[in-house]
């Protein structure tokens, strides 16, 4: 990527004059351990948890949940899959809660239990089948997710294309499901694909949702109730979902995102757009880095599975005048096909779960199980970026170069948006360079302060540094980082 | 020999028709052999096919399937004047060998010749009259086209056509065949093709019988028919024809914006109705482009707006100009364009392409005096290619003064009394009465009235016939079958007691469609020489009239043809009188031990009886004759047993082995090693029917797709949209061969069927969109709710509409037993049910109970709806027939009839509480 980076700011004397023999690979910090592959047995990843006993659970697209046992072991081929259920619609979401494993189906919220102790479920109960299916393919449904009040959250997706047993309401929402009486509570709409939902450690529901049409760049939202995140197909249930929801209207396509709240209130910024191409097509399953360092350098950093790019990217939030906001950096590429599912086993690895079906994406193989594990060196990378009121600071994993890192000239920054428009995706819109006039390392070694001429706010600041080095000569295994800026910092 | 009138034989003429048979052909006839014995069989047919007793009353009526002359309303539609010219005046002429005498030569009511100028006008205003009834036929439509008309020729001599009729190459046969005539001249491939789909409307003697063709195999075969319409320049001169649709063509390409369409080849193409981004024959939904043309009719002069919505891109072009361009890669867009466009017809192009994602493509317009709306199917048409048109093809035109008389013609020369006999009947002599002798009748030399052109030979089984007053003597049930087959010309393919059967020179005639070597048992229709006894009785009508149970369609070319009702009940009467053995022993009770030993003997580890057979759709590994799971449902037991023992003596020619020719069994371990009871055990393991578990050594069925759901060890639960169900339908498939969907949308058991389970890639892979049906057999629609509650007991039944939700109650869950059989659960109102289907091994089929388990916390009345049919039959006191299950209730009383909605009901009212009410209901069907 470091190639890319450079292509896209033509230096090609930089290329020449800097590049250093010593650089690592992605694989020498995290390897990959891979599943058996099985062409007779597939498994299409849909969901993943793993339950209390330390096992890992396995949902599949085509319905089935496995318990994998020996999951951890060194060589996956001496893993065994026990079918624990089967004819499950395409749970995309596993949850393990008070004795029973809980999936969004597509008709339903269910709940699954073994009660003869035989590992097999044997009861299925319904919890809420509030939301409707017209039949149509594109309504997969995500979660659910519990929240520290004992809610669950799920994302419904909506329609493309037919519907062979008419509109279907709550399609594009986010609900909210008591699990004991099954009341389903509407949060937010505006929902397009909402690929991931997922609770942060201190109770906040985000999810992820795929460009396309009035959703032209991917996603990381934070859902709060009463929102609108952009896309109006949920709108026609506005009236059912009443107060504040009633209120909303449909916004114009072709409105800066930036500016969309002064026509509509409810609309919610993003905390991170995903730059198309640059960083995934199609961002789906997340979890929050919660290995307290068993995982690498990155403790309260959440990890984002892209279905196209079979990547996983790192994401860094901060809270900034009350919006989560953030940068997204590269993290590992080379899945052996697009992932659907990230989840922590309990041993802090990390299983990645993957499917192509129904879409096209990298990656050799049409679906997998695969586990990354930490190989215990810690990579020379961009740690965290936040926001100042002239620029952005940055930390890093490892002492820097302090020489090269104090000259502006080795930082490139440029800043564009979006506009909510119909059409299906959408180009970065006003972009501009933006001068990074004097950078600062910091007294510990591992941080540096960007000062810039031109921040703007409800733009993504992308900035390349390829020319960074560590104190001991390491290239930047990634070099760029995108920062989505709703906020800019007063202090 | 009258003159023939000049018309006809200058339109004969430009046919360049043969002047074939002059006596009427009926080759049943001829196969009844002819010995001086057989003369009055073969006079009783003849008098009855040549529809002597139209005119001449006999004294009781011959047990003969019934010989309604063709139905002549609307005969001008289906037959060209200048062939109806030529017909009337003599049907000779234009159909050698026909059973129709030529009329109108003497004045019935006179018995004196008409005047030459007096026939000819008769004639003529005939021929008005007939083609004023729903003609003058309509121009072809339907374009030629050479490949159709070689595949018509390969059905012609493959199904059974030329089993009656001439052969396609002409040659010459030792029996003669069912005139064609020169049928060129006579009609369009349109009415061919609707003739030949349903011969029985017009002609309801089905002497043509009904061969269950294919919209396109008949028009195939109609193309064939008269493919001497093909070369007619006529053709060329017509105007092509506009059709309905437009013409579409798909390509396969990656692209991200409308391509160069003429530099592309489609991969498909064809009329489709509409435009959208699904015609039928779209192969893929990524990575493909689409172009439909054709014309757009205008309803009159003003400005139109065109709005186009697709995902991705699209454009339509009006008469070649942009209207709306809507292309690139998006999601679902809608654009519009303006267009001023005066009325008639205008081409319309509309372009669409799809990459990745979604896909979807709809045209809307808005025009003077409408809204935006989609454009109606008949707005939009295309140019076909040249259509046939019968040769010698004229308008016609007609005049009222001639159709007047006509009219009257039509009933004075007594036509009427064989084509409209509520109308008219003849004032002939009654049968016993008759003079052969008498100058100017039927079978003399000089017939005044209607000539037949009868054969010497012809005339004498008819003379026998009379004299020997046949409908006076009594006749046997095998005379009476004799008689009947051969009226229907069953002998053309089946031989009889030594009658009847492939005759040499039609040998070819008769085809295998598989490659390999299942000898004259693969190729040649079975013999029917025992077929009342070997067939059960209900079997034997529905083949003959449902063309139920055609056990060899898969191997044979030759297709069993469908008689009516009438017929197929007094054919299969006689067949069974004639044959059926007097108090055939009963069958052995059904026993499960019995079951698995006749599922082991079947398979590999048996008789392996699966190399030679087919097992409910599971093929034989080797060759593959009939399949035996339909043996119960088509056998009787007691010929099973007996064809079992020795084959060979049931069925001379068979390839079929003697397994238990002796007492004691090789498998010594089954059933004690005893024939007899090995023999039963495969008659139990059989009569599952569809429901049959496998045996061992077959292969899965043909094409299985991939995701296949087959419940082996256990049942199988598996949640998936279903067609005519919902999206929210679970099914449970179990080993027993017997599944349900459980709608937890509208909640109640929706289907119950048997066989093969589901076909899981609907949803499962590709785009996961798919509404697939049962992959098995048998499929029966249960009427739900099964629960309602009902404020008086003549509301109607709540009906679930498309969609709607909730309505049998709100669904719970499930639980699986520690058989993993499910118990679904659901609740009405304060009533929590459970129901638990079980499948019940049972000859004919595993049939299905639906054990219910009712609980309420508080005292709680609702009613239970057993069945809801178009009619019920109450057989005792717990169970109903219906016309499509029979219904039967263990452990509840109280249930009432009624009739609500124009239906049949059987229900139950119910009182429930929290002791709670348990009963069952079981289906079969």
């Amino acid at each position: 990527m470091v190639i890319q980076a450079l292509r896209f700011f033509a230096l090609p004397a930089l290329v020449a004059t800097v590049l250093p023999a010593q650089q690592g690979t992605e694989a020498d910090y995290y390897r990959m351990l891979t599943f058996p592959f099985s062409e007779e047995r597939p498994l299409e990843v849909g969901a993943m948890a793993c339950l209390s006993d330390g096992r890992m659970m396995i949902g599949t697209r085509t319905g089935d949940i496995f318990v994998v046992e020996n999951a951890y072991a060194d060589d996956p081929a001496k893993a065994t899959f026990k079918l624990w259920a089967r004819g499950i619609a395409q749970p995309l979401g596993l949850l393990e809660h008070e004795g029973w494993i809980y999936t969004a189906q597509r008709g339903e919220l269910t709940r699954m239990r073994d009660i003869d102790g035989d590992d097999r479920a044997d009861e299925f109960e319904n919890v809420c089948d509030d939301w409707e299916i017209s039949g149509n393919y594109h309504e997969y449904n995500f979660g659910p997710r519990l929240t520290p009040d004992g809610k669950m959250w799920i994302t419904l997706n909506k329609p493309f294309g037919g519907e062979p047993y008419g509109k279907a309401h709550w399609r594009g929402w986010a609900v909210r499901i008591d699990p004991n009486t099954g009341v389903m509570e509407p949060m937010c709409t505006g929902l397009r694909s909402p690929a991931g939902v997922q609770v942060s450690p201190w109770g906040d529901v985000f999810y992820t949702d795929n460009q396309g049409e009035w959703c032209n760049a991917s996603k990381l939202s934070h859902l709060e109730f009463g929102e609108f995140h952009g896309h109006p197909h949920g709108l026609v249930t506005r009236e059912k979902a009443g107060e504040p929801f009633r209120s909303i209207a449909n916004p114009v396509s072709g409105t800066y995102m930036k500016d969309l709240q002064e026509q509509v209130p409810a609309f919610k910024m993003p905390a991170v757009w995903f730059p198309y191409d640059k960083m995934g097509k199609s961002p789906s399953g997340m979890c929050w880095d919660t290995s307290d360092g068993e995982f690498g350098p990155f403790q309260d950093q959440l990890f984002v599975a892209d279905q196209h790019h079979a990547s996983v990217m790192r994401v860094c939030l901060e809270e900034v005048d009350g919006h989560w906001q953030g940068a997204c950096i590269e993290f590992r590429e080379g899945f052996d096909c697009g992932i659907t599912r990230i989840a922590w086993g309990k041993d802090h690895s990390l299983f990645v779960g993957m499917t192509n079906a129904g879409w096209s994406g990298k990656g050799t193989r049409p679906w997998g199980l695969q586990r990354l594990v930490w190989t215990g060196k810690t990579p020379f990378e961009i740690h965290t970026v936040r926001a100042t009121p002239d620029g952005f600071a940055l930390t890093f994993t490892q002492p820097i170069d302090p020489e090269i890192a104090d000259d502006p000239s080795n930082y490139r920054m440029e800043s564009y948006t979006y506009k909510l428009e119909s059409r299906y995706g959408g180009p970065e819109a006003d972009k501009k360079n933006v001068e990074v006039m004097a950078a600062s390392p910091g007294q510990d070694g591992r941080s540096v302060r960007l000062q810039v001429a031109g921040l703007r706010a409800g733009y993504v600041h992308e900035m390349h540094m390829p020319a960074l080095r560590s104190a001991d000569g390491s290239e930047l295994l990634h070099s760029a980082a995108y920062y989505t800026l709703v906020n800019i910092p007063v202090r | 020999m009258l003159r023939l009138p000049s018309i006809a034989v200058s339109f004969a003429l430009t046919l360049g028709a043969p002047l074939g048979a002059q006596h009427p052909v009926v080759p049943g006839v001829e196969r009844l052999g002819s010995e001086s014995g057989r003369a009055t069989d073969r006079g009783v047919v003849l008098l009855h096919e040549l529809s002597c007793t139209a005119c001449h009353d006999a004294p009781k009526a011959f047990a003969l399937p019934a010989r309604p002359a063709p139905k002549l309303d609307g005969v001008g539609q289906r037959v060209t004047s200048g062939w109806l010219r030529s017909h009337v005046a003599n049907p000779r002429a234009v159909k050698p060998g026909t059973t129709m005498p030529r009329v109108g030569y003497t004045d019935p009511a006179t018995g004196r010749p008409f005047s030459r100028e007096d026939r000819e006008a008769n004639f003529d205003a005939l021929v008005h009259a007939l083609a004023a009834d729903g003609g003058p036929i309509p121009p072809a439509r339907i374009a030629g086209n050479r490949a159709l008309i070689d595949r018509g020729r390969e059905l012609y001599s493959r199904i059974g056509c030329a089993a009656c009729h001439e052969p396609a190459d002409a040659r010459a046969t030792s029996v003669s065949s069912v005139p064609l005539g020169p049928l060129a001249g006579k009609t369009t491939v349109d009415a061919l093709v609707e003739f030949l789909q349903d011969p029985t409307r017009t002609h309801p003697a089905a002497r043509m019988p009904d061969l269950g063709l294919t919209p396109k195999e008949a028009r195939a075969l109609a193309m064939y028919l008269l493919r001497a319409q093909f070369e007619n320049p006529l053709a060329k001169q017509a105007a092509p024809p506009q059709r309905p649709g437009l013409f579409a063509e798909y390509f396969e390409v990656a692209v991200h914006a409308l391509p160069d369409f003429d530099e592309l080849e489609p991969i498909e193409s064809g009329i489709v109705p509409e435009i959208d981004a699904n015609p039928k024959f779209r192969r893929r939904n990524e990575e493909y482009a689409l172009r439909f043309r054709g014309s757009l009719q205008i309803p009159r002069d003003g400005d139109y707006v065109f709005f186009t919505t697709s995902d991705d891109g699209s454009k339509l072009r009006i008469d070649g100009e942009v209207v709306v361009d809507n292309d690139g890669e998006h999601g679902n867009r809608e654009k519009r364009g303006k267009v001023r466009l005066t009325e008639g017809p205008h081409l319309i192009e509309v372009q669409f392409f799809e990459f990745h994602g979604g896909e979807s493509l709809s045209v809307r317009w808005r025009g003077p005096g409408f809204k935006k709306q989609p454009i109606p199917t008949e707005a939009l048409t295309s140019r076909g290619g040249f259509p046939m048109v019968p040769l010698g093809y004229e308008e016609f035109a007609i005049d009222e003064r001639k159709l007047a008389r006509g009219q009257h013609a039509y009933r004075a020369l007594g036509c009427a009394a064989c084509h409209a006999p509520e109308l008219d009947k003849m004032s002939a002599k009654p049968l016993d009465r008759l003079d052969a002798d008498a100058a100017g009748g039927c079978l003399s030399s000089q017939p005044a009235y209607a000539d037949y052109g009868l054969s010497e030979a012809q005339k004498s089984d008819l003379i026998a016939a009379i004299r020997g007053k046949s409908w006076a003597v009594a006749t046997d049930a095998a005379t009476d079958a004799r008689r009947s087959l051969a009226a229907l010309n069953c002998y053309a393919c089946h031989e009889r007691r030594g009658i009847g059967g492939a005759t040499d020179d039609r040998y070819d005639c008769f085809e295998t469609k598989l490659a390999i070597d299942l000898g004259d048992e693969g190729k040649l229709p079975p013999t029917l020489s025992d077929v009342g006894d070997k067939l059960k009785a209900n079997t034997l009508r529905a083949l003959l009239e449902l063309g139920k149970h055609k056990v060899r369609s898969r191997f044979m070319h030759t297709r069993m043809p469908e008689y009516p009702p009438g017929q197929a009940v007094l054919v299969t009467k006689q067949l069974v009188r004639a044959d059926r053995v007097a108090e055939p022993p009963a069958e052995p009770e059904l026993d499960e031990v019995a079951i698995e030993a006749g599922h082991r003997l079947v398979g590999t580890n048996g008789f392996a009886c699966v190399t030679c057979h087919n097992v409910n759709g599971n093929r034989s590994p080797a060759i593959a004759g009939v399949d035996i799971a339909h043996s119960h449902s088509r056998l009787n037991y007691d010929w099973f047993v007996r064809f079992l023992k020795k084959p060979g003596t049931i069925k001379p020619d068979t390839r079929m082995p003697g397994f238990w020719a002796t007492e004691q069994s090789p498998f010594t371990d089954v059933c004690g090693g005893s024939s007899a009871k090995q023999i039963d055990a495969v008659w139990a393991y059989l009569s599952l029917g569809a429901s049959i578990p496998a045996p061992k050594g077959v292969l899965p069925p043909e094409g299985r797709p991939r995701l296949e759901l087959m419940p082996v060890e256990e049942p199988i639960v598996h949640r998936t949209f279903m067609k005519g169900v919902s999206p929210r339908t679970i099914l449970a498939g179990y080993p027993e061969s017997v599944h349900v969907a459980f709608d937890a949308q509208g909640v109640r058991l929706a289907k119950v069927w048997r066989g093969r389970f589901f076909d899981a890639s609907g949803v499962a892979s590709g785009r996961t969109d798919k509404f697939l049906g049962p992959l098995g057999s048998d499929v029966l629609d249960v009427p739900g709710p099964a629960f309602a509650v009902l404020e008086d007991a003549a509301q109607s039944w709540p009906t679930i509409a498309k969609g709607q939700r909730d309505v049998g109650g709100t669904f719970s869950g499930y639980r699986l037993g520690p058989d993993r059989r499910p118990v679904f659960r659901y609740r009405l109102g304060d009533v929590e049910i459970e129901e638990r289907p079980v499948p019940l091994l049972s000859a004919g089929g595993t049939v299905l109970r639906r054990e219910f388990t009712l609980r309420s916390t508080r005292p709680t009345k609702l009613t239970f709806r057993a069945w809801s049919s178009d009619s019920l039959e109450r057989v005792d006191a717990g169970t109903w027939r219906a016309s499509d299950a029979t219904v039967r209730l263990v452990g509840v009383d109280g249930a009432l009839s009624r009739q609500s909605d124009g239906r049949h009901e059987v229900i139950v009212p119910l009182s429930v509480d929290k002791s709670g009410v348990r009963f069952s209901q079981e289906i079969r069907w």
